[in-house]
């Protein structure tokens, strides 16, 4: 048995959404940091490549410096560390509050990588099971299914618009903003060509002609997932009790 | 000089374990009508994706006209070959037919009256004039096909290349487009044709590259 499938998926988005809601609550670095960790901690034991969260998080750079200003700017806490006539460009509280938001940003997505070690189908399947409306799982599902196709047409016709002499690195933004828009043409009329062909083909094989579906295979908690599902809603609900009456 | 020179080319597709292409070596002239074959998966769309600089070498080299196409960009590229999708819905942009062959000129920056005799002759050459102010997602298959290849001629480049130019083509336009292709070689435009269709590269190609598994197995040109 692969170890990124010991897990029941709905233990997998137990957990996304425990860390997730932390993430969202907690607004001191440090703990947020300890957050991060653990999501790390877990990813490694799904066997996610790192990599995937190097690649995610490198673009966030620039953003947390531009949050460290902004918020250093708006809510000028704390030592002033860099000024212009009087005005705090730079401020110790605006630079945790800025790390706090960056480091957030971080803990979500990376914990959103716990679900791409989920099957589609399971996916779909546990939410089901969840007695969530098949039409929603199946939303859910399809998207999980065709957002790396549409990332590759995406690539594809920005590949193409480029070949026709657009050079990005060259353009004023007023012409990369006209272009983006001529690339949202053939993006999204290729995304309802082949919603529509997706409908035609559901339907032709028989998709909710009746109200109940059946599977051939039903998933099963298992007792390690029970233990993990108690352990992450029990430990996350005690962590933000605690947040809110013990430390204050 | 070769036109294009694949030194000893791997990729690997970012999230993959095995290799797209393995120690893929070509040398292809600028006058020769080249016809790329392989069952699906052989790494023909990769190849020729690889060419125009759509996607980074993981190790090798590709030279356009004896620079690395690494240290060119996409638009630069662009001026040398045109490129033809499988899908030519991914390839239109304007919301008018003559807007999309105006749309690549425009940004050659081209006088005015250059960009209105291109657009004019290559209207009447794929006979499109009716269809001037139709907007191009409206039109079939070939059409939307002959438009996009208008757009990248008008763009006058060196070189085409062409990824399953056949597929969703009825007979007719097949041979329609068969025609066009013929029409170019005469004028001594190079091209690279991926296509299943042996006897469609059989009336065009003047030598041909077989690929299998990510490797060439076999290049009439080269005598690999």
């Amino acid at each position: 048995m692969v170890l990124r499938d010991i897990w029941d998926p709905r233990t997998k988005l137990v957990m996304v959404i425990c860390i997730s809601t932390l993430a969202v609550v907690y607004s001191e670095p440090m703990l947020l940091l300890g957050l991060l960790f653990s999501t790390f901690v877990i990813l490694l034991y799904l066997k996610v490549d790192l990599k995937q969260v190097y690649y995610r998080l490198k673009g966030m750079i620039a953003i947390l410096i531009l949050l460290m200003f902004v918020q250093s700017v708006f809510s000028p806490d704390g030592q002033t560390l860099i000024e212009l006539n009087h005005l705090p460009l730079l401020t110790t509280g605006g630079m945790m509050k800025g790390l706090s938001v960056g480091i957030r940003m971080g803990v979500i997505l990376s914990s959103a990588l716990i679900l791409s070690t989920i099957n589609a189908y399971d996916l779909m399947r546990g939410l089901v099971q969840w007695k969530v409306p098949y039409e929603i799982a199946f939303m859910v599902f399809i998207s999980a299914k065709f957002l790396p196709i549409l990332a590759e047409e995406a690539t594809d016709t920005f590949t193409a618009i480029q070949m026709r002499g657009v050079d990005f690195a060259k353009i004023s933004w007023r012409e990369k903003a006209h272009v983006y828009t001529s690339l949202l043409v053939p993006i999204i009329f290729g995304t309802m060509v082949k919603a529509q062909r997706l409908a035609i083909t559901m339907e032709a094989r028989g998709a909710r002609a009746y109200p109940r579906r059946t599977y051939m295979r039903q998933l099963v908690m298992k007792k390690q997932d029970k233990i993990w599902n108690a352990i992450f809603v029990g430990g996350s609900s005690m962590l933000l009790m605690y947040y809110f009456f013990a430390s204050r | 000089m070769d036109f294009l020179e694949v030194q000893n080319v791997y990729f690997r597709y970012k999230n993959q374990q095995g290799w797209a292409l393995q120690d893929v070596s070509l040398h292809i002239h600028k006058d020769e009508a080249v016809g790329l074959i392989g069952h699906n998966g052989s790494g023909k769309t990769t190849l020729t994706k690889l060419l125009i600089g759509a996607l980074k070498v993981t190790g090798g080299k590709i030279l356009l006209q004896g620079r690395d196409i690494n240290g060119l960009s996409l638009a630069q590229v662009g001026r040398q070959i045109g490129y033809l999708f499988q899908n030519p819905d991914k390839q239109l942009f304007a919301t008018t037919v003559e807007g999309e062959i105006r749309f690549g000129l425009k940004n050659l920056d081209l006088p005015e009256t250059e960009i209105q005799q291109r657009v004019n002759h290559y209207l009447t050459y794929f006979n499109m004039e009716h269809h001037r102010q139709d907007y191009p997602l409206h039109l079939s298959q070939g059409e939307k096909q002959r438009l996009v290849l208008a757009s990248i001629l008008a763009m006058q480049p060196q070189y085409l290349i062409f990824d399953e130019p056949t597929v969703g083509l009825d007979t007719y336009h097949c041979r329609q487009l068969e025609k066009i292709l013929k029409d170019l070689k005469h004028q001594q435009v190079g091209m690279i044709i991926s296509s299943h269709d042996r006897s469609f590269l059989e009336r065009i190609a003047d030598c041909f590259i077989t690929m299998e598994g990510g490797r060439v197995i076999a290049d009439a040109g080269n005598g690999v």
